[in-house]
């Protein structure tokens, strides 16, 4: 018997050890994800979904009631409502899984590791979210920057292990919130609406080009790692980069439907910002010219919460006015001292990520 | 025609981003051969198989100067003559008291000829008797791979008129490059070793073949894929070409080969993978033509004594690319006038000695080189190459049972390429583009446009390179016998190695440009400051000063090797050889100080006694220590600013400028981690019948720490897209050589062959092949792609995507050569078929300013849905054939004189499948083809033989 299967085994193999594909399979690191199909508001400024590395993130400078100094990125709302659920309690935005996010528990880093920003691509004492839907134009032509939390508790498990839905819902050695195990068909087109045990916290963590050179609201970077403030996760094993714009504060719509039934239609929260619709301004020569129509992001808006500050009704979606300043070459700098008879709603929200740098 | 190249890849970009002067080097060390074949036979009773001892072997032939060599047979009948040189014998068994036996036989270098003799009453009565044994070998004493093609079997097909080109006729050789230099099992072109009659000319700076030789001087090409004994020290095969010599009888040849364009299809073809041949393109076709003259004499000079052979080749080719994107212009034809001279001198002042002079030239000038659809004249190619070699082979035969070599001689090379501006005359081709894309100005700096891979104004930089060599192998060889027989050979091998290198880039600066469009309008217009005139198409700013370098290396090599016949059915041939190799920089640091072991072991077991059913297995290594590649990069060299464009200023002083080169842009690591190739070949092989061998061989080859540029200082963001920082704080790149334990890959094949002269009139030689070769080391500091940023080590974020099918990778290889004459005449085709190379899909880069980066495994493309593993799919090229066919006819019966005129038909079918994409991820010709066949073409032929 054995002289049959001998030749047969031997065969196999030698055949199968000439396919050097192996080494690519499981849940091994895909690269960078690829922007070509990037929403442009997603590429940065001076972006080419072509020609990655080039563009820059800067946040726009903005100044809280407070008085706090802050930098907030932009990325348009591009949704219908506000809405984060359906009637039916089924999530409308995709989850995303957060790993170990009470810091009681942790993943398991190499032995002896040292971070080695030259050799790693990420920190492999940490574990990366995993997300599910990219800001890409065709695969995901209705994207927005939310995401609804999954807690997962990683029980140890070696860091950056885990770098796509399909293999970690397939994992049995971590633990999903009050103890579920995801049954979902991976990877889904939407937003995973029912087995998903989400703890009914949304952020809004918009992914963006991993390749942008994000900054600082004074324009630095980190000094030791020369990056700014995004972060890093996966998406289906691609290296992702996005951005923490905070908790999304969440109020319930229990109003019965038409059939009188019941609701409990989660809805994103907004706050204001203001921009003035006159300041000041310097020409190309470098001269200041008395002032110059003003818009979003010019550097003299007002925002009515830092991050974090959740009494004063902090959220990262924010609704957009205008105002007057009484004195165009010097504008308001708090909220309080706006003529609130000049407030214009723009009509329109942003979603306004804040950084506290 | 003949379109080698031995400069093995020209000035790259990326070769300019580090200011480094050559293109690829070269192991140098040893790939010492065996120059003379040997019989090896046994005598016995036909009757009653008993061994016949005492009887006299006699083998005299035209090739053996001197007297004719004798031994006698064995108390076991067998007898062995060594040191024979390549040719056609007579063997003449005699026994006293009866009449001889004659056999016409047929040695081959580094073989032996197995002859057994039944003797028989009835046999030695006959007046003479002759056997034809024009037999093809199982090599019964010998574990290597590979075979020998003699002038006979050249003349009998179509070829390139060249050994490089004849070679491609064996199995396991394939020429992915195109350019002459062929890959063999696994090991990348530069890995292969090339010796002309003992003296290894393999380039001490290209790795590649660095002497044409006239090839009706060529006697017989030994081709060694692998398994081979402690003598040689190669990581891939070995090209063992002996030149013809003279003999008693005065010989001369003349040769003329014509093929005028009129005899050539042209290759108009569509740009995209599948188009055809254009078959109503009224345009000219591009020129495809060559003309080739040779002259020879041979004779004595005393009569048994001292012979000559001297000969002289003439060749004028040119060859042409069809217009294609992205400027749609005519190419001016690559042109290439090449002399080639030999003088061989073999002279036997006793029967104990023999000495062997050769001298060779072969000055090459080649023009217009490039043939890049992308470019217009003046960023033409040019190059003038050649150099003369010397060798001297002196044989003592101390006794039947000793023998001492030695395996001399000198090589200079040089090679002045550049600018086609600078060498030589521009050309000029219609096309609607500006003066300054049609003039050549010395001073006009190079414009790479990115947008559509196309390049303007200038050509690339001007490199004077000069190599020598020495080479001194002395060797000991002893046979006797000690449980059992042994032949032992013991030698020592040196090399000593230069190089010197300027070089200069034409206008001081090379501009990437990117974001402008396509074409010449994309460009970015430089300003007589210096700066843009408007920053549109402005994207990185190469500025490269003069550099001066060299190199030295010194190898030396030991070996011993036995073959041992314990038993009439068992050969052993353990050997093993230590290694030694160091080399230095331009400033005399070590850049390599490297040792070397090399076990080697042969089994050889005659399964059936006759010498006609063999298996062998071999293991053994072999240690690449002197490489003078890595000297050339490890070395200071003019410093080159990257400079990137800033918007804002309107300048090239982004904040993401560094340099690369100058005086401490590199890193030693001289001592450790040899390069090494572990291999294991099984072979069995049938005379299945008369003259006709069938083999198979399994060769599974692992290729270890191989050579590599490890860049030490840039700190890539994440996505390895861009550069955020610099380890050392100065913004530079710095490159470590080294042989990281990292950097390996593995090759296993199979090779399937048949060889079969049953009789004078046919001649075939069949094989197939199926192999694998992948890993991350897929080829060493660019020497593949003409990009050293294609590695492993360049950018740790896609390191990965180094690890697959290489880029000379080839599943299956079909090749048939096959041949008949009769009554004077005379048809020969030879078929090659071949799966294609794999490609890689290359993105664009910022830091690096054009296409570098990649994102999916080597041999793979991501697809068209990004950011989806399961899009990722296998990329190769399409299969290529060629069908050469020759067709001849001797008018010795009717004018009583050897002239013979031959019809040589080259790619009968007129395929035209793609040879070379462009793999960069531009939206205006990815994928668009940049390379295919050459076409039907026909080439006429006149030989006088005297």
């Amino acid at each position: 018997m054995w002289r049959q299967w001998l030749p047969l085994t031997t065969a196999a193999l030698t055949l199968s050890a000439c396919n050097p594909y192996y080494r690519f399979k499981g849940d091994s690191s895909a690269g960078s994800a690829d922007p070509v199909n990037f929403m442009a508001a997603y590429l940065g400024t001076g972006g080419d979904p072509n020609k990655p590395g080039s563009a820059t993130l800067q946040p726009a400078p903005a100044t809280a009631t407070d008085g706090t100094a802050l930098g907030y990125f932009t990325f348009p709302f591009t949704g219908s409502n506000l809405k984060l659920t359906s009637a039916d309690g089924k999530l409308k935005v995709p989850v995303a899984y957060n790993f170990d996010e009470d810091g009681t528990t942790a993943c398991t880093p190499p032995k002896n590791y040292v971070y080695d920003q030259q050799r790693d691509d990420v920190r492999y004492d940490q574990q990366g979210s995993i997300f599910i839907q990219l800001p890409d134009t065709k695969q995901f032509p209705h994207y927005q920057p939310v995401i609804a939390d999954v807690p997962v508790t990683s029980n140890g498990l070696p860091c950056q292990a885990i770098k796509s839905e399909d293999h970690l819902v397939k994992r049995t050695d971590v633990t999903f919130a009050n103890g579920l195990q995801p049954s979902l068909t991976p990877n889904e087109a939407g937003a995973h609406p029912v087995g998903i045990p989400t703890d009914g916290v949304f952020y809004a963590r918009p992914v963006i080009d991993p390749s942008i050179d994000v900054r600082f609201t004074d324009g630095s970077t980190d000094p030791v790692t020369g990056l700014g403030p995004q972060k890093w996760g996966w998406y289906n094993r691609y290296l992702i980069a996005w951005l923490d714009g905070g908790q999304i504060p969440v109020n319930y719509d229990n109003t019965p439907d038409m059939a009188g039934e019941p609701q409990h239609v989660a809805v994103m929260s907004t706050q204001p910002i203001y921009f003035p619709t006159e300041h000041p301004a310097i020409d190309q020569d470098g001269n200041a010219i008395i002032t110059m129509s003003g818009a979003l992001g010019d550097g003299y808006d007002l925002i009515t919460a830092a991050k974090g500050d959740t009494k004063n009704g902090f959220s990262p979606l924010c609704q957009v006015f205008s105002f007057v300043p009484a004195d165009p070459t010097a504008p308001e700098k708090n909220i309080a001292d706006i003529d609130m008879s000049t407030v214009v709603d723009q009509g329109e929200y942003v979603w306004c990520i804040q950084v506290t740098k | 025609m003949n379109r080698l190249n031995r400069y093995g890849r020209r000035l790259t970009l990326a070769a300019a981003l580090l200011g480094t002067a050559t293109s690829a080097i070269p192991r140098a060390a040893f790939a010492a051969v065996e120059t003379n074949g040997r019989l090896r036979g046994n005598v016995v009773e036909a009757q009653t198989q008993a061994p016949v001892p005492g009887a006299q072997i006699r083998v005299s032939g035209p090739a053996l100067i001197g007297n004719a060599r004798t031994t006698a047979t064995a108390d076991d009948g067998t007898f062995e003559i060594f040191e024979l040189p390549p040719g056609k014998y007579v063997v003449e068994i005699s026994y006293a008291g009866v009449k001889p036996i004659r056999k016409n036989i047929i040695i081959r270098q580094g073989e032996a000829y197995p002859l057994d003799v039944q003797w028989s009453a009835e046999l030695a009565e006959q007046a003479e008797t002759v056997v034809e044994e024009s037999r093809r070998m199982t090599r019964p004493d010998d574990s290597s791979t590979g075979t020998v093609i003699t002038q006979d079997e050249m003349s009998r097909v179509a070829t390139s008129r060249s050994y490089q080109g004849v070679i491609q006729q064996v199995a396991s050789v394939t020429d992915v490059s195109g350019n002459g230099n062929p890959e063999i099992k696994g090991a990348s072109y530069v890995q292969t070793r090339y010796v002309i009659d003992g003296l290894d000319i393999t380039d001490p700076v290209t790795g590649t073949f660095s002497a044409n030789i006239n090839f009706d001087s060529v006697a017989s090409v030994q081709v060694l894929t692998g398994a081979m004994d402690a003598e040689y020290n190669s990581l891939g095969g070995v090209i063992n070409v002996i030149t013809a010599a003279g003999s008693d009888e005065f010989h001369a040849q003349a040769r003329l080969f014509i093929n005028n364009a009129k005899f050539s299809a042209g290759n108009q073809y569509g740009s995209s993978l599948y188009h055809g041949a254009h078959i109503a393109d009224s345009t000219p076709k591009p020129v495809n033509q060559g003309y080739q003259a040779v002259l020879g004499v041979s004779g004595p000079i005393v009569k048994h004594r001292l012979w000559f052979n001297l000969n002289f080749q003439y060749s004028y080719n040119q060859a042409s690319q069809t217009a294609a994107p992205p400027l749609n212009v005519s190419l001016v034809p690559d042109t290439r006038n090449t002399f080639l001279a030999r003088l061989k001198l073999t002279w036997a002042p006793s029967d104990k000695h023999r000495v062997t002079l050769s001298l060779s030239g072969d000055p090459e000038f080649i023009r217009n080189a490039n043939q890049n659809p992308g470019g217009l004249p003046n960023t033409e190619f040019a190059q003038n190459q050649g150099g003369a070699l010397v060798t001297l082979l002196y044989n003592y035969f101390v006794s039947e049972k000793q023998q001492f070599d030695i395996s001399t001689g000198f090589q200079f090379n040089r090679i002045y390429a550049g600018a086609q501006g600078i060498l030589g005359t521009v050309g000029h081709v219609a096309n609607p583009f500006s003066a300054a894309a049609n003039n050549y100005d010395p001073n006009s700096a190079a414009h790479n446009n990115q947008d559509d891979d196309s390049t303007w104004y200038q050509g690339s930089r001007v490199q004077d390179d000069r190599r020598f060599t020495f080479q001194f192998d002395p060797s000991y060889s002893i046979r006797g016998r000690a449980a059992g027989a042994h032949d032992i050979k013991i030698g020592l091998q040196n090399r000593l190695v230069k190089w010197t290198n300027n070089s200069y880039t034409p206008g001081g600066s090379v501009y990437n440009d990117a974001g402008g469009g396509p074409g010449e309008g994309g460009l970015c217009q430089i300003g007589a400051d210096g700066n843009p005139t408007s920053g549109n198409g402005c994207n990185q700013q190469i500025v490269s000063r003069p550099s001066t370098q060299s190199g030295l290396g010194y190898a030396f090599g030991a070996f011993i090797r036995d073959r041992w016949t314990v038993m009439k059915r068992l050969i052993l041939e353990p050997g093993i050889r230590v290694d030694y190799g160091i080399t230095k920089n331009t400033l005399g640091q070590t850049v390599s100080n490297l040792f070397g072991v090399g076990p080697r072991i042969g089994v050889i077991i005659d399964l059936t006694g006759d010498q006609k059913t063999i298996f062998k297995a071999n293991y053994g290594r072999s240690n690449e220590v002197m490489s003078l590649l890595p000297a050339s990069y490890a070395s200071p060299t003019g410093l080159t600013n990257n400079n990137f464009y800033n918007p804002t200023t309107g300048k090239f002083d982004s904040s993401n400028n560094y340099t690369s080169g100058g005086n401490g842009a590199y890193r030693l690591d001289p001592n450790g981690n040899t390069p090494h190739v572990d291999s294991v070949t099984l072979t069995l092989n049938r005379e299945i019948f008369k003259n006709s061998l069938v083999q198979v061989d399994y060769t599974y080859k692992h290729f270890a720490n191989q050579w590599d540029s490890i860049e030490k200082n840039q700190i890539w963001d994440p996505s390895g897209s861009r550069v955020a920082g610099y380890k050392n704080g100065v913004q530079e790149q710095v490159f470590q050589f080294s042989r990281p334990g990292s950097n390996w890959r593995d090759y296993q094949g199979i090779d399937f062959t048949l060889e079969s002269r049953p009789n004078d009139h046919w001649d075939i030689y069949a094989a197939y092949t199926v192999s694998w070769l992948y890993g991350p080391a897929s080829e060493e500091f660019g020497q593949l792609s003409g990009d050293n940023f294609q590695s492993q080590y360049y950018n740790p974020r896609v390191k990965q995507f180094y690890d697959g099918f290489t880029p000379n990778d080839v599943r299956h290889i079909i090749k048939l050569r096959t041949s008949y004459n009769y009554k004077g005449f005379d048809i020969g085709a030879f078929l090659q078929w071949r799966t294609g190379t794999n490609a890689v899909h290359k993105y664009w880069n910022s830091n690096d300013g054009y296409y570098s980066t990649r994102r999916s495994p080597s041999g793979t493309d991501p697809g068209t849905t990004p950011n989806s593993v399961a899009n990722i799919s296998a990329f190769r090229l399409p299969s290529v054939m060629t069908v050469d066919v020759r067709l001849g006819y001797s008018l010795k019966e009717l004018l009583k004189q050897d002239l013979r005129i031959y019809f040589d038909l080259f790619n009968v079918f007129n395929l035209g499948a793609v040879t070379a994409i462009r793999d960069t991820d531009n939206p205006n010709g990815f994928g668009l083809a940049t390379s295919r066949q050459t076409p039907f073409k026909m080439q006429i032929g006149l030989s006088y033989d005297y």
